[in-house]
């Protein structure tokens, strides 16, 4: 990891120190936050965007509620704006994203692949403070 | 030959950065909607490579060939994401017509690439509907490694 993505992934790594969520889950997200920056850090595109730190903390602080601390650890992904998101997936099946968008909002989306084969999708906009329910078990 | 379709049960090879792939702990899992966004130099259809174009039954040989003919500039963090053609087709069913057509690359080598294909028409891949339904298709054994 160059010293530059060092300094980009400084506040999200001391944010997840100081979050309140089961160790499991920080554990998780730790690792997986220092591949991102690392798969950042190689990366030549002059146009790459750093992964926003504020998306993170915004992410961060909507897991560490104490009704998903029974939620299991998501999977992460940083999109070529810098937004993190949030991913839950039963691979072929059910995937569930909440993008932390610059600015305020969440973003949800939520596939699911019915046994015909079609795909539903469905996207929409989450107030921060709603009461989130998963579209399927992630618990 | 330009512009025939690739068959349905052979598959293609999409090149995926950090930004396309969903991480979890320390490793790629699947691709985001990013992985089927148009690059600037995609004006004609998203570029693939036909991975089937290779002679054998060997994944991993087959795989070795996309690397071989990859022109990009790789990194460690980058995935190969295969991609049925039916499975992609179906997957657009809903809400695009998607065909994926041979269109070799015949300028002189290195260029040449007689493996190139084109997922058309790329102005459907402007619907995010599209592109997170064809991502959710892609699970953590269709992603590889360019070594």
């Amino acid at each position: 990891v160059t010293q530059a993505a060092t300094n980009v992934l400084l506040a999200p790594l001391d944010a997840l120190d100081r979050a309140y969520m089961p160790r499991a889950v920080k554990d998780s997200l730790r690792s997986t936050l220092v591949a991102i920056y690392a798969a950042y850090s190689e990366d030549d595109d002059p146009q790459k965007v750093p992964p926003d730190a504020q998306s993170f903390v915004r992410l961060l602080t909507f897991l560490q509620h104490p009704h998903r601390w029974s939620w299991r650890a998501p999977a992460l992904s940083v999109n070529p704006e810098g937004e993190f998101s949030a991913v839950w997936h039963d691979p072929g099946v059910n995937r569930w994203l909440l993008t932390f968008k610059l600015g305020d909002k969440i973003e949800s989306v939520f596939l699911a692949t019915l046994p015909d084969g079609r795909i539903e999708y469905n996207s929409r906009a989450l107030d921060p403070s709603e009461e989130v329910q998963p579209p399927f078990a992630i618990g | 030959m330009r512009g025939d379709p690739v068959p349905p049960q052979d598959f293609v090879a999409r090149h995926c950065r950090f930004t396309d792939l969903i991480w979890h702990g320390g490793q790629p899992t699947g691709v985001t909607e990013s992985a089927f966004r148009p690059r600037p130099d995609e004006n004609d259809g998203l570029s693939v490579i036909w991975v089937d174009y290779f002679q054998g039954n060997n994944r991993a040989h087959k795989l070795h060939c996309v690397r071989s003919v990859t022109k990009l500039q790789v990194r460690d963090s980058h995935r190969i994401a295969l991609l049925q053609v039916q499975d992609l087709v179906q997957a657009a069913s809903q809400v695009a017509s998607l065909t994926v057509q041979e269109d070799p690359d015949e300028n002189l080598p290195p260029q040449f690439n007689a493996a190139h294909a084109l997922i058309r028409p790329v102005a459907e891949f402007g619907d995010i509907g599209l592109r997170h339904r064809l991502a959710s298709r892609v699970k953590s054994a269709d992603l590889h490694p360019y070594r």
